[in-house]
């Protein structure tokens, strides 16, 4: 039976974050357990049906870690952390969707950034591999599937690239961090069947970011779709500033209108109603029904001549170190235009 | 190195065009006063390189019963005595002039086209863009787009005849119409072919959507890393009455009526220049004659793009969306390609279409109960 009308609840936690691999298990268990509880307060207060944490949840940032030091510090997925949500979701019927950086025994040297969705089965029900990775701005050695896309492929043929899972909470699909910047990556989720668009995120306080900001309803309202971002409360015990991300969690609705946001920084709790009758209902409407109206074959050949990032970057071998990203960006300034490129 | 250099929005007061026999009059009283505010944009506030005027401010756009032939004499020719008389001013104010016009071409017969123009300060047409997006999905009125002849157009002007971009010494040019903006992959395709400058002409009116639009300007600015000029009507001057509506479908309009219907203020204004940050450099606070000014820096623009960090344009992974766009079938191509679009309704009956197929294909989901559209 499909809710039309229910709670969703961001939890902008604060993350404690790991620096050194060896404190792993102990600062894992301390964000999680925390998390727990902050799920565990909204289910004594709302009625919510899906709870969101944000990106880098167990884990953190550090910046200049080692390859190897990024594998030992990321989780399996499905793992025990997910199984700890696994049995919430259970005893309380909901759905939790959040985001960690990821290792698989399918690929031993990789690092993901994935998001997830555990749902009232308490088994993770979707994963998402991060396609657009903070790599080429050369923060972090984050694989994404499109670096080695043939081999994906062949190796997760189950696992889609764009994932989208149908519940009684409508059709969701998750999106991590940079993914926002490029509409593409939305428009792709929408037209294989997203209703509510889930954005993990850690964005900080910075030049760019009002304009984050707008992207989030550009994104809800193009695609006439839910957009909610869940961002980190606070950066806990690492050299930069705690409060460095912004808060500023926040819903959109299908017309673009922002229905609730968090004023900043901090643990919070944001609930905002979904009302998937009301969003179906405009979907059937003609006039700026986007999604339907996008002549999207008519772009395919200006992607296809335009030979920015390439597929299969890093097939051959693994990423050693984060610098890599932005030397790919540089060859590809080059190549597309000379002259600009000459100028820094 | 191209120095930085103004730019004015020309938010004009348009003058509708009603009765064909009267097009010639009410066209040169379009035309004639755009080119005056752009002689007072040169004389108050230093000379604009570029100076841009809203959507179909030659014409005006008629919603209602026109039909495809009455059309085609209305709309303009594209070069024709109008851009002729644009280039002798651009040549004389010393100006790049660009705006959007009704477009009538006879090497498209049975077809008009909602386009937009760029005219080089030394007179020549330099670019003529058509818009992608509006009527063939609205049903709003019948102007043809490129893709609803996909395959004949994209024959005779090749792939960059869809999204034309001029490299001229005030930078690469390109231009959307209004209803474009919704869709994020027209300012993309142009800035993926070079376009530092995107020139919006614009008829967007006041609604629920309005905020969502200017958002969507920003977005477009900083994803692209382009200028947007941004230019609306500032009035739709001149009666809308018996003649419009005697013959028309909706109950109220079957009493006939003298004068004017249409608010005189029924766009919101609001022509704005945001820079390639996705920042709000100026904007006009509302409807009415008016002039914005700001500075565009190119070079500034040249440097961003030359840098790594949150390069979009850059970091796009295009191979990756090609995929994708190459086999979602959303709004089909070529649907109007052995028969233009007559009516308004098929714009309308098009995106039904696709909405049920979608709902068919599981893209959509239907709501439990009867829509309330």
């Amino acid at each position: 039976m499909t809710a039309t009308s229910y709670i969703m609840s961001c939890l902008q936690t604060e993350i404690h974050v790991i620096q050194d691999p060896a404190d792993k298990d102990s600062l894992i268990k301390k964000n999680l357990d925390r998390s727990l509880e902050l799920a565990a307060y909204v289910m004594a207060t709302e009625e919510s049906r899906l709870l969101l944490l944000p990106e880098a949840w167990l884990q953190g940032f550090a910046p200049n870690r080692s390859v190897a030091d990024w594998l030992k510090i990321c989780i399996q997925i499905p793992g025990p952390e997910t199984e700890k949500l696994g049995a919430f979701c259970r005893h309380h019927q909901i759905y939790i969707a959040g985001s960690a950086f990821e290792r698989s025994d399918v690929w031993p040297d990789r690092i993901f950034n994935a998001a997830f969705i555990v749902g009232p089965s308490g088994k993770i029900e979707l994963k998402y591999r991060q396609l657009n990775p903070e790599t080429l701005n050369g923060l972090l050695p984050v694989t994404s599937p499109a670096d080695m896309l043939d081999e994906y492929v062949r190796r997760e043929g189950e696992l889609p690239l764009f994932p989208v899972l149908d519940t009684s909470l409508g059709r969701l699909a998750c999106l991590v961090g940079n993914d926002v910047n490029f509409f593409e990556h939305t428009r792709t989720l929408v037209l294989r069947g997203a209703e509510i668009l889930l954005h993990h995120t850690a964005e900080t306080t910075g030049a760019a970011f009002p304009v984050w900001e707008e992207m989030r309803r550009a994104r809800a309202y193009e695609n006439v779709a839910y957009f909610a971002s869940v961002n980190n409360g606070g950066l806990l015990g690492s050299g930069a500033p705690r409060t460095r991300a912004r808060g500023h969690s926040e819903v959109i609705n299908y017309e673009g209108k922002p229905m609730a946001a968090a004023d900043g920084g901090g643990e919070v709790a944001l609930h905002v109603a979904i009302s998937l009758q009301r969003l179906r209902d405009r979907r059937m409407q003609v006039r700026m029904n986007f999604p339907a109206q996008s002549k999207i074959k008519m772009y395919g050949p200006t992607y296809r001549k335009a030979n920015r990032i390439p597929n299969n970057a890093w097939a051959a071998r693994s990423l050693k170190s984060a610098d890599e990203g932005p030397q790919l960006v540089r060859k590809v300034i080059y190549t597309v235009s000379p002259s600009t490129a000459k100028k820094t | 190195m191209i120095a930085p250099y103004n730019v004015a929005c020309i938010q004009t007061a348009i003058r509708q065009v009603r009765d064909p026999a009267t097009r010639d009059e009410t066209i040169r009283e379009n035309l004639y006063r755009g080119i005056s505010l752009m002689e007072y944009a040169a004389i108050r506030f230093g000379q604009p390189k570029l100076v841009v005027l809203p959507e179909f401010y030659l014409t005006g756009a008629d919603h209602l019963r026109r039909t495809i032939r009455e059309w085609s004499e209305v709309a303009v020719r594209i070069p024709g005595p109008e851009t002729d008389a644009l280039g002798k001013a651009a040549q004389e104010l010393k100006m790049y002039i660009a705006g959007g016009t009704m477009e009538y071409d006879p090497g498209w017969p049975n077809r008009w086209f909602n386009s937009a123009f760029i005219i080089g300060d030394n007179g020549d047409l330099l670019l003529k863009y058509r818009k992608h997006n509006g009527a063939d999905a609205q049903g709003h009125t019948t102007y043809s787009t490129p893709s609803g002849c996909y395959t004949d157009y994209v024959q005779k002007y090749g792939d960059e005849g869809l999204f034309p971009v001029v490299d001229t010494p005030i930078g690469k040019l390109g231009c959307l119409l209004c209803y474009d903006m919704n869709f994020p992959e027209v300012a993309r395709a142009l800035a993926l072919r070079g376009a530092e400058v995107l020139i919006y002409p614009t008829g967007e009116p006041y609604g629920p959507h309005r905020d969502a639009w200017e958002c969507s300007r920003r977005t477009r600015a900083y994803e692209n890393c382009t200028y947007i000029v941004s230019v609306n009507h500032g009035a739709y001057v001149g009666p809308v009455g018996e003649k419009d509506f005697a013959d028309s479908s909706y109950p109220l309009f079957q009493e006939r009526r003298e004068g004017e219907i249409s608010p005189v203020f029924r766009s919101h204004g609001h022509s704005e220049i945001v820079s390639f940050e996705g920042r709000v450099v100026t904007v006009v606070n509302g409807p009415g004659e008016a002039i914005a000014q700001a500075t565009i820096d190119i070079e500034a623009l040249r440097e961003r793009r030359a840098q790594v960090k949150g390069n979009i344009l850059a970091q796009l992974r295009t191979s990756l969306y090609a995929e994708t766009y190459e086999n979602i079938n959303a709004f089909p191509l070529d649907h109007w390609r052995s028969r233009p679009i007559e009516n308004r309704r098929e714009g309308a009956e098009a995106t039904k279409a696709v909405i049920q197929r979608f709902v068919a294909e599981k893209t959509y989901v239907a709501p439990e109960s009867d829509s309330v559209a």
